[in-house]
């Protein structure tokens, strides 16, 4: 059918372009400031999509009739416009703009605004950035440049989860995730059992450009999927003009970063006595005689990933076309893990009509992943870390190639042996394989010069089949095999029609205005297989199973969404707006189902309209505010409780253990931001501050329930979180000169958040993934911040003194607090790019400070008997710094000393959660990017047009105050963690992030 | 063109009828079925929480200890860091809530035979949970309140027994012609057979009665209820089949320690790193002779021999080659059976409450008959006339005491949770559990006080129902030594 609209389009737009009165201008386009031809200005036939980018002299050429008038727009220069009248040549010298205003920046619903006009923030990313930070998940190379932004990543291996939050979370448990949307079309990025977040899918070199769009007020447009926030994807298109092809290549070597430091003393055992059994390190000290092992270190290898994009792009003023295919390998540092991506994606814009364009696009992706990460839970380097020294990991097998047991336990039973981590790598493997399809097509119709209609529709589909394979001989039930399976079928449909008029009413007054509607309809559908004991021991498929069970999920939802927006902006000084929009939700009873929710917006640009000397200095400033609500509907399927299979002799059905809840309404949040924007001395340098302060009610969450009511989680309206931030903005043009230019930024953020209302007599709202300790676990407490840490703590008198029992061993308070917040109090990124003849540089800096990381690695680690502190103190004597209770309220300090035994730490210190709530900084030289651009004289012999070499250095260092490893963790990831407060700050025995060098090659013909 | 775009403002202003947006019933489980289809769940999920309930007793009960001693809960009674009490939902979600939405679906067809059955299991699974518990909430169960009122224990007990009461009145009033049909697919413990459902009933409330009777002057009633209980009399007993293919069908007593339910952590059987305490073991044996009943309940060791040792303190130097391995036991395999109420048991309630009620000649005799049922389960009966002649047993009715009679019952309930409200009855004395010691290694903070109940689920009720558990007192550490209502009024 798409297929068919595009020919009958170019068939009428053939027809037409003979009808007009056309010819071709040619002409060239200059900087008036030095003369020197500009590329890449875009010319274009003023109310009409019809355009062309001038060459690299400067040089451009279309078709044009004498009524038209030519816009000649480029980034950083006035946009001039220049009637064709008899002229075949028209030569334009562009001027400055002195404070780089006329800038387009891509909003909601994939709307171009001049960023002048904007009254929120949104931030945008370049191609040019994106590929420099050389990360091929998308999320990870917003991290450090954005401002706002909160990214974390699950671990470091090879198609490892992201989980992105925009201006802090506000739901105490559904997903706090902004909306990804590429061409207008919302995609899934949905992360299932520890498997990558779907929006890494995306090539990021198909990608033009990324717009952040943080708040609420630039999110109410996309209704209530973009309650967190959205992220605006633009790809790439072909331009009119001769046939190009560029190719780039390049090659990662990456090796484990920053791990936990381990103790290197002791030996396997129990009080001192050398036990060979067991992975707790209590025993004695290692003979100096003994044969010790680096396991830890020896586990890890050199990664090492190619990739390769090609694409073709070109076209006629009818038609542009750009095809890109792209190949990943990336083989992790631990062995037998690795990521592959291919996808091609071909984008067409034909000119169907003079005032009619057609733009479809098809991204067809397959990827795999192979990985060794438990899901949700994470911990799969707990073994790594504990495995006796004297043992020697990398002897995996006998001779005869069977697998070696480290040892043969008393009971006899090899299901009780511990699979060695290396085996575990090969044998144990989990594949994730999606095959995804992103279609769209855009119809954009020009009415006259200020109403135009635009219709897009489109679909993310993708089929993803998980299979984790334990193999005949692992630990536990799964000795005899197990297997554990899902297939999934996603499918976001979404069709968006809008109205779009913009009009200049008068000299002084300009309105734009806009009405649409938009439906969207996803539908999931996922069918698990598991079981366990393979009849034939090496056939790894479901049919050799003895048990199997078999269940299957569907999730259906329709949203139906109506919307305006005006805007009126006054003398250039004074912008005025307000939306509005209402939805109908499916997955809410009828009477709740609509629901309206507006946002107000105003900006005022006093340089606009005052002279005067001190205009040389502060050349522009905008002040602006915004008042925006956006509501947000349930999960599908939460209204009633339903039956739900029962495995049991007999089976039949059993209660569902969630509970129903037929008055659910919608959630609905509330943000008020004001920012001012300021540019002195023509840009030279710019500043820009944002406060945003935003508050969720009547929150959608899943709370437990007391299974008194006979469920054990029920889906209510109730609890408000609260948000409130500052995001600045810092950047200059230093030094510049025809050789030379310097261009630094800051970034900053920092966000406060409170849980301030919750469920019924609710004071607590854990986190469900990731509790791996029982001392200290994620969750948020009422009335402290939402990324809460709760746990024990010693007991101590008022005056905050550790209260010390008679025999000097502290005593342990065992009710649970909040004791600290995982969300670090900033965030800072400074980013440099430096050009030297033909050299760029840019060097990115980010850190994160002031945030409690709970660290359960270490609590494993010293009960086990692992801790690196343990070389030091275990054994010796010690005084408990407190106070012994000698009577009532009455304390002295104690003075009885105690041995610094197992006793003592797996008793009394390990027993205190504060003990692994650690309040770290951490600063990291993110990334370099040095690209040389083989001079034009060179290249140009062998028929090149652009060619350069890049080397680009990851995660070269990390300033530290962390005990242990890498402080940005992220345990269960986005799969179970970004609901709600999820696991981010949370350390338990994740792969490190890696450090790596890319060499790559750019060639274009 | 106009006609294009008047096609384009028509589809915007169509907003689509509702029916596009109702799609929000699930499409792969229904809200309803048939009451036939929820009995299973009722039944197997009551075997689970027998299991579940007997591996928390049998250390509190000293059948068993943990080998290295120094195990939180089940050694040092220390419940402070535990983080989930799955006994509190296996009564509320996994049993009783099902129950009661198939009495829920058994009235709209007006399925008496279900609408009994039902009331019975609930009933049950109530009266067990409430002795590991105390107060629970049981008039604003399944009512949807979310932060229920904790009835006392007085209120649960009057409530189980009108429940029984009126399983008992559903079964009379059952019409075969009219009610579903329950067999052997629906109905795992008696294959739809009424009558002993109703005896099932009857043993329930002998039970029930017996734990109050010393101060209720009850024991008549207990008599009445045991005999109408020994009328069509079977045990509810849960199979599991030999050749289980899945977790679910196997017992969790088992040497597989099946874990169908990831999500509980208690839920694994430890008895892989368990062995016999001392008392126990003085018990079994008579005189260096082992009772001949321990080598039907365990297998032999790699040593062949018995040692125990003392609750709680592990087995410190010594072989656990030297220990009985516990597993494939009677009740240790994993097709060994769950029975709710065991023949014996119903028996030495008998010999109890005649004991108490003075009628020595019947308590005499089914003191013998419960010993004798449990010989002839072990599959022994040959050796019990040497048994019965032993000095082991009583004599006669005047040599009875209640030590002999609570001492058997013990042995004979091995592993079973009933054990643990008979201990706490008689308020742990050693009189009547003969030699029973405090564990050493419990928590210093419960000075030698006996554990009397555990905690509510710390995941649930303290979060969500703190109110409550501030009313009750349910924090404070030394919670679990405050004696549930029966105890507390117990003269025994």
């Amino acid at each position: 059918m798409k297929k068919l609209l595009l020919i009958a389009g170019l068939i009428i737009a053939l027809s037409y372009q003979s009808l007009a009165q056309e010819r071709t201008i040619t002409g060239t386009v200059r900087d008036q400031m030095d003369e020197m031809a500009l590329t890449g200005v875009t010319v274009r036939v003023k109310g009409t999509t019809r355009g062309t980018t001038t060459d690299i002299d400067g040089q451009y050429s279309l078709r044009a009739s004498s009524e038209d008038v030519l816009v000649f727009s480029f980034i950083g220069m006035v946009t001039e416009e220049i009637p064709v009248g008899d002229k075949t040549v028209i030569d334009v010298d562009m001027v400055a703009d002195v404070a780089t205003l006329e800038q387009v920046v891509v909003t909601s619903l994939g709307i171009k605004r001049e960023e002048r006009t904007l009254t929120y923030n949104v931030q945008s990313i370049s191609s040019e950035e994106l590929i420099s930070s050389s990360q091929e998940n998308l999320v990870n190379a917003l991290q450090g440049r954005v401002s706002g932004v909160q990214i974390t990543s699950t671990s470091g291996a090879p198609g490892a989860a992201s989980e992105i939050i925009l201006r802090g979370a506000t739901s105490v448990d559904g997903d706090n995730q902004p909306l990804f949307v590429i061409d207008g079309i919302p995609i899934s990025n949905a992360s299932t059992r520890g498997t990558t977040n779907r929006a890494a899918d995306i090539n990021p070199n198909d990608i033009a450009s990324i717009s952040i769009l943080k708040g609420a007020a630039a999110a109410a447009l996309y209704g209530i999927d973009a309650a967190n926030g959205a992220v605006i994807i633009t790809t790439k298109r072909g331009e009119e003009g001769a046939i190009s092809v560029g190719l780039n290549t390049s090659t990662t070597v990456s090796q484990v970063g920053k791990l936990h430091d381990v103790q290197t003393a002791y030996t396997t055992g129990a009080a001192g006595l050398y036990n060979p059994r067991t992975f707790s390190h209590w025993g004695p000290e290692f003979r100096r005689s003994d044969n010790v092992h680096d396991n830890l270190n020896n586990f890890f290898q050199t990664g090492i990933s190619t990739k390769l994009d090609a694409n073709v792009s070109g076209g006629s003023e009818n038609m542009t076309y750009y095809l890109a295919i792209s190949d990943l390998n990336d083989e992790g540092i631990v062995p037998n893990t690795d990521y592959t991506r291919r996808s091609a994606m071909l984008t067409s814009t034909a000119n169907i009509l003079p005032n009619m364009t057609l733009t479809t696009t098809a991204n067809v992706i397959k990827t795999g992943n192979n990985y060794g990460i438990v899901p949700e839970s994470g911990g799969w380097m707990a073994n790594v870390y504990r495995w006796p020294r004297w043992d020697d990991m990398q002897d995996v097998y006998h001779p005869d190639g069977s697998a070696r047991n480290i040892w043969i336990p008393v009971s006899g039973n090899l299901a009780d042996v511990p699979d060695n981590p290396l085996w575990v790598a090969n044998h144990n493997v989990r594949s994730d394989n999606v095959d995804r399809t992103l279609t769209s097509a855009n119809l954009r119709y020009d009415i006259n010069n200020w109403l135009s209609i635009d219709y897009t529709a489109g679909r993310d589909f993708f089929m993803q089949h998980y299979k984790a394979v334990r193999e005949w001989g692992s630990t536990g039930n799964a000795y005899e095999g197990a297997i554990s399976e899902f297939n999934r079928e996603s499918e976001k449909i979404t069709s968006t029609l809008i109205f779009t008029a913009d009009t200049k009413v008068s000299d002084d007054l300009t309105i734009t205005a806009l009405a649409g509607k938009n439906i969207q309809m996803d539908y999931a559908k996922n069918t698990f297989v598991e079981g366990e004991r393979f009849r034939n021991p090496t056939l790894h498929s479901i049919n050799n199973l003895q048990e199997v069970r078999t269940s299957q999920s569907t999730a259906k939802r329709r949203v139906v969404g109506v919307f305006g927006d005006i805007t009126l902006d006054y003398r250039r000084f004074l912008v005025l707006g307000a939306t509005g929009r209402n939805d109908w939700s499916s997955t809410l009873p009828l009477d709740n189902r609509s629901f309206f929710y507006p946002s107000f917006n105003f900006g005022f640009i006093p340089t606009e309209i005052t002279e005067g000397p001190f205009t040389d200095i502060l050349t522009f400033a905008k002040l602006r505010a915004s008042y925006a609500q956006v509501g947000k509907d349930a999960p599908p399927h939460r209204l009633t409780q339903t039956l739900t299979q029962f495995y049991g002799l007999g089976e039949g059905w059993r209660n569902d253990p969630f509970a129903g809840n037929p008055i659910l309404k919608p959630e609905i949040t509330t943000e008020f931001e004001v920012g001012i924007d300021l540019r002195f001395w023509k840009g030279l340098l710019n500043f820009d501050v944002t406060y945003y302060e935003r508050k969720s009610e009547d929150q959608i969450i899943t709370p437990r329930v007391t299974p008194v009511t006979g469920a054990i989680l029920q889906t209510v309206n109730s609890g408000s979180v609260e948000n409130k931030g500052l995001e600045v903005l810092l950047s200059a043009r230093l030094l510049e000169s025809e050789n030379f230019l310097w261009e630094p930024s800051i970034n900053a953020f920092g966000n406060r958040s409170e849980l301030s209302e919750l469920f019924g007599d609710l004071v607590e709202f854990p986190v469900t993934y990731g509790q791996v300790s029982s001392q200290a676990i994620a969750s948020s407490w009422l009335g402290e911040p939402l990324f809460g840490i709760v746990g024990t703590d010693y007991a101590r008198t008022p005056e905050g003194e550790v209260i010390v029992d008679s025999e000097g061993y502290p005593i342990i308070d065992s009710e649970k607090r909040y004791i600290g917040n995982r969300e670090p109090k900033a965030y800072l990124g400074f980013n440099n790019n430096i050009r030297y003849r033909n050299f760029e540089l840019s060097v990115l800096v980010d850190g994160a400070f002031g945030a409690e990381v709970m660290n359960a690695t270490s609590q494993f680690l010293l009960t086990n008997g692992s801790h690196a502190m343990l070389e030091e103190y275990r054994n010796r004597e010690f005084v408990f710094d407190g106070v012994v209770e000698v009577e009532e309220g009455v304390y002295e300090t104690n003075t009885q000393p105690i041995a610094l035994d197992r006793d003592f730490f797996v008793n009394y210190y390990a027993l205190a959660g504060t003990n692994f709530v650690e309040e770290i900084y951490y600063v990291r030289l993110r990334n370099i990017n040095l690209i040389y651009h083989l001079p034009s004289e060179w290249i140009a012999r062998v028929g090149m047009t652009r060619a350069s070499v890049n080397l680009n250095l990851q995660n070269m260092h990390l300033w530290t105050n962390y005990s242990g490893g890498d402080p940005e963790v992220n345990n269960a990831g986005p799969g179970g963690g970004a609901s709600g407060a999820g696991t981010m700050g949370v350390d338990y025995f994740q792969v490190p992030h890696r450090q790596a060098i890319t060499l790559g090659i750019n060639v274009n013909f | 063109m106009k006609k294009f775009s008047i096609l384009l403002l028509f589809t915007f202003l169509f907003l689509g009828c509702e029916d596009f947006l109702d799609v929000n019933e699930s499409l792969d489980n229904d809200e309803r079925t048939t009451p036939n289809y929820m009995l299973p769940s009722v039944v197997s999920g009551m075997a689970y929480s027998h299991y579940a309930q007997g591996e928390t007793a049998a250390y509190f009960t000293q059948y068993i200890t943990t080998e290295f001693g120094g195990n939180a809960i089940r050694d040092r009674w220390d419940y402070r860091n535990v983080l989930r009490v799955g006994l509190w939902r296996r009564n509320y979600f996994d049993v009783a809530g099902n129950a009661n939405k198939m009495i829920e679906f058994a009235k709209e067809e007006d399925s008496k035979n279900y609408i009994g059955v039902g009331k019975i299991m609930m009933a049950f699974s109530f009266l067990t949970t409430t002795n590991f518990f105390g107060d629970m909430p049981i008039k604003e169960a399944f009512t949807g309140i979310y932060n229920p009122t904790y009835d006392t224990q007085d209120v649960v007990y009057a409530e189980v027994e009108t429940w029984l009461k009126e399983g008992l009145e559903a079964l009379e009033q059952s019409n075969e012609l009219t009610d579903r049909e329950m067999g052997t697919t629906e109905d795992h413990l008696f294959g739809g057979d009424l009558e002993k459902w109703k005896s099932f009933a009857n043993a329930i409330l002998a039970r029930l009665k017996l734990h109050t009777a010393d101060f209720q002057s009850s024991y008549d009633e207990v008599l009445e209820y045991v005999d109408a209980a020994h009328v069509g009399w079977q045990e509810p007993l849960f199979a599991y089949p030999s050749d289980a293919d899945s977790d679910w069908h196997r017992n969790l007593w088992g040497p597989s320690r099946p874990s169908p339910q990831w999500d509980f952590a208690e839920i694994r059987n430890l008895l892989n790193s368990s062995v016999h305490t001392d008392f126990f073991m003085n018990a079994m044996t008579l005189s260096g002779e082992h009772d001949p009943r321990l080598y039907q309940l365990t297998t032999p060791g790699e040593n062949e021999n018995y040692l125990s040792v003392p609750a709680s303190q592990g087995i410190g130097a010594l072989e656990i080659e030297d220990f009985a391995i516990l597993y494939d036991g009677y009740w240790t395999r994993d097709d060994s059976p769950i029975v709710f109420i065991t023949d014996e048991e119903l028996y030495f309630i008998e010999a109890e409450a005649a004991f108490h009620n003075n009628d020595n000649e019947r308590a005499y005799q089914a003191y013998i008959a419960g010993i004798s049922s449990n010989f002839e389960r072990l599959g022994i009966a040959q050796g019990l006339n040497d048994y019965l002649s032993s000095s082991a047993v009583a004599q006669s009715s005047g040599d009875l005491g209640i030590a002999d009679i609570m001492m058997q019952k013990y042995m004979a309930l091995y592993l079973q949770p009933e054990t643990w409200t008979d201990m706490r009855r008689y308020k742990y004395a050693d009189n009547v559990y003969l030699e029973l010691q405090y564990p050493e290694n419990v928590l210093d903070i419960y000075e030698g006080e006996w554990i009397q109940r555990i905690p509510y689920d710390p995941q649930t009720e303290y979060i969500y129902n703190p109110n409550e558990i501030e009313r009750l007192g349910a924090r404070d550490d030394r919670w679990i030594l405050t004696p549930l209502w029966w105890a507390a009024n117990s003269n025994l």
